[in-house]
């Protein structure tokens, strides 16, 4: 076993010297946006990232449900809903709000554009805002 | 039958940590990124277990089809899943609502999801190395 994570250690070394270090503390945030700045892209086409229960408990008006867990369902319905022109922001529960970002990284591959934000602070944020229930 | 059995787990096992480990080691910045998402590591040891990590994975998968090698990787597999279970544990009891980072970019899946099915994979690992064991 010694072996095996000595042999993995000197490719990881390669690796990381051939690479170098990356800077990811400004790049985690480029794609996040705030209720205010979400709301001047209008339209906006809304996705609920949270789990099934928590969406049919409430949520935005139009919005669609998508979940890492229920992918191929979620954008096939998503993609009965969007076009090109609409501006698309992913809301999660808040609580360190990471599936919000996986999720629109995930779209803006799968829907090959650029135009798709997570929300700061999720649902907690709209609720503020006095959007949500 | 015992070896028919203990083979369905090991390639299973093997395909398995060869496309985590090839996903991770062809972005090592995105799985850098899902590392620092659970919230426990300062960026340099983020970026040195996203070098490692994945070669790790494949050197196991690729030991585990060799007869020599297979306890090692067995071991090495289930030292790694323990691992992963401690990290995705501590992110689920802090709430934290994260994709598992366990395939790279692209492919991810919740906490809990990964949960499950790591411990199917330490199952499945446990079986290889009690089947791998000469019989008496």
């Amino acid at each position: 076993m010694t072996i095996l994570i000595a042999m993995a250690a000197v490719c990881a070394l390669v690796e990381g010297l051939l690479i170098g270090m990356p800077d990811v503390s400004q790049d985690l945030d480029d794609w996040a946006i705030t209720v205010e700045d979400a709301m001047a892209l209008e339209p906006v086409l809304w996705v609920d990232g949270r789990s099934t229960d928590a969406y049919l408990s409430g949520h935005l008006e139009g919005a669609v449900h998508l979940n890492l867990d229920g992918w191929e369902t979620g954008l096939g319905n998503l993609l009965q809903e969007w076009d090109p022109g609409l501006a698309v922001v992913v809301y999660c529960d808040g609580n360190g709000c990471e599936s919000s970002r996986s999720i629109a990284e995930r779209l803006r591959m799968e829907l090959g554009g650029n135009n798709v934000y997570w929300l700061v602070d999720g649902w907690p944020a709209l609720q503020g805002e006095g959007m949500a229930p | 039958m015992r070896n028919v059995i203990k083979w369905i787990f090991l390639l299973a096992l093997a395909a398995f940590f060869l496309v985590a480990g090839f996903l991770k080691v062809t972005d090592p910045v995105e799985f850098m990124r899902a590392i620092l998402r659970y919230q426990l590591f300062a960026p340099t040891l983020a970026w040195v277990a996203a070098l490692w990590v994945p070669w790790m994975e494949i050197a196991a998968a690729l030991g585990l089809l060799l007869r020599s090698w297979r306890q090692a990787s067995a071991g090495l597999i289930i030292l790694l899943l323990i691992g992963f279970e401690i990290l995705l544990g501590s992110a689920a009891y802090r709430g934290l609502d994260i994709d598992c980072g366990c395939l790279g970019s692209g492919a991810g899946s919740s906490v809990q999801l990964a949960l499950l099915r790591n411990l199917g994979l330490l199952l499945a690992a446990i079986i290889v190395v009690i089947l791998e064991r000469p019989r008496k």
